[in-house]
This record gives structure tokens, sequence and C-alpha cells, in this order.
């Protein structure tokens, strides 16, 4: 058996490995700023619209609103995604990713049920959004 | 008893029996785990399973928050990497996959 034709595609797989690493640890860990910043006005926004959307004494649900706000934190999610430091950087794009399929996940089960996240699952829904922005935070922290 | 038991204890279908172990023991592991994001994880997911048993969180809104919890965890894995720190956690995704597929549909179904 040719030998070459053994070992090629192992050499391409290693190349490929190799390349990832490179690229998800050679670009990562450069501190940034305006990337944390974006994260915690994120987090400050993320959790007002849960807030928002809560039932509570007078209030009216309102699809025009939902619909405003949606669109108001989906530009805010755009313009961090956009930022240089974030596409210069693998680990902080995924993270703010991460976070951007949250808030996707919350708007859509409030599109879907026409009315106010009941109290409970609301406080328990925070929680886990507010620990899910503080380790993107960590994250931030952790960068040299 | 914690009141995790006395929901799970109340599961009588036999068809869940083995997944309910399951659970039960991976929720002991996770708990008795050096570290606290898969203990504070097991005892959210013990608290929403009290809760769903109660009617005080409908399935929707259990499996939304597992979800949340799930991303949360994905956090948590791409923050160790960028500590120098990665490591495969399975344990937080296994108890989430057994608690949403086999648990809490009969939980539902015992209300």
């Amino acid at each position: 058996m040719n030998k070459s034709i053994v070992t090629r595609p192992v050499f391409h797989t290693l190349v490929f490995a190799l390349c990832a690493e490179l690229f998800l640890g050679g670009c990562a860990t450069t501190k940034n700023a305006a990337s944390r910043d974006a994260i915690a006005n994120l987090k400050t926004a993320h959790l007002a619209f849960i807030d928002e959307f809560t039932e509570g004494a007078g209030k009216i649900w309102d699809d025009q609103t939902l619909t405003t706000r949606t669109a108001a934190l989906e530009k805010q999610f755009a313009d961090a995604k956009e930022a240089p430091a974030t596409k210069a950087d693998a680990r902080r794009s995924k993270a703010i990713s991460i976070l951007h399929s949250q808030f996707k996940r919350d708007a859509a089960m409030l599109q879907r049920r026409k009315a106010f996240f009941r109290t409970i699952f609301a406080t328990d829904l925070k929680t886990q959004v507010s620990e899910n922005y503080d380790l993107a935070l960590k994250g931030e922290d952790l960068r040299s | 008893m914690a009141a995790i038991d006395d929901v799970l204890n109340g599961i009588k279908d036999d068809s869940v029996q083995a997944a309910k172990q399951q659970l039960q023991s991976l929720l002991q592991q996770a708990k008795a785990d050096s570290s606290q994001f898969a203990q504070q994880n097991a005892a959210d997911l013990e608290l929403w399973l009290v809760q769903l048993s109660k009617g005080e969180l409908d399935q929707n809104e259990f499996n939304a928050l597992v979800a949340a919890q799930r991303s949360k965890a994905e956090q948590w894995v791409n923050t160790q990497a960028i500590a120098g720190q990665a490591r495969a956690r399975d344990l937080t995704l296994t108890v989430l996959d057994i608690a949403v597929q086999k648990i809490a549909p009969v939980v539902i179904a015992a209300i």
C-alpha cells in the first residue's frame, strides 16, 4: 500500500485541528473595556425587558410594545456583535451569541404566548439570565 | 424529607423508574461535586421540579428554564476556555436531558 495515501488524510486532519486551535486561541484573551461595557449594558437591558413583560397590577398586554422593545434590544445585540473587538475574538463572539440566543428565546416565548411572564417563572428566569451574563463578564475580566 | 424527594417518590409510573433513579443519582453527584456551578444547577433544577409539581410552573416554562440553564452551561464552558481550563463537563447537561425528556412529562401528568 502506498504510505502517502494513508498518511495524507491524517496529516490534513492534524493541520486543520492545529489551525482551528490557533484561530480560537490566537485571537482570544485581549481585554477591551468597551466590550465589557457592552455586555454589562446588555445585561441591564435584558433584565429590564423581562421585568417589563412580567405580570403586574395595571399592566395591559400590547403587541406593539413587545415589537418595539425587542427591536431595540436586537439592535443592541447587533452592535455588540459587529464591534471590531468582538469580530477579532472568537470567544467573545461566542459569549455574545449565547446571550443573544437566550434573548431571542425569551422574546419568542412572549410573542407565542401574547401574555406576560408569570411572576415565579420570571424570577427563576432572571436568575439564570443574570448568571449567564455574569459568566460572560467574568470571561472579560479573565482576559489579560 | 426534601421536597424533591416527595416529587420523585410520587412518580409510580414503571416506565420511568430507571430514568427517575438515574436523575436522583446524578442530582446527588452534582450536589456533592466540588464545582459550585454544578451544585447550584442541581439545586435550581430541584426547585423547578417542585414548582412544576405544584403547578407554579407549566411545562413550557419549565422547558424554558432548562434551556436557559443549558445556555448558561455553554457560557460556563466558554469562560473556562478563556481561563485556559477547558474540560468537558456533561453532568449538568445529562441531568437536564433526563429531567426534560423523562421526568417532567410524568410530573405534569400527575398534577
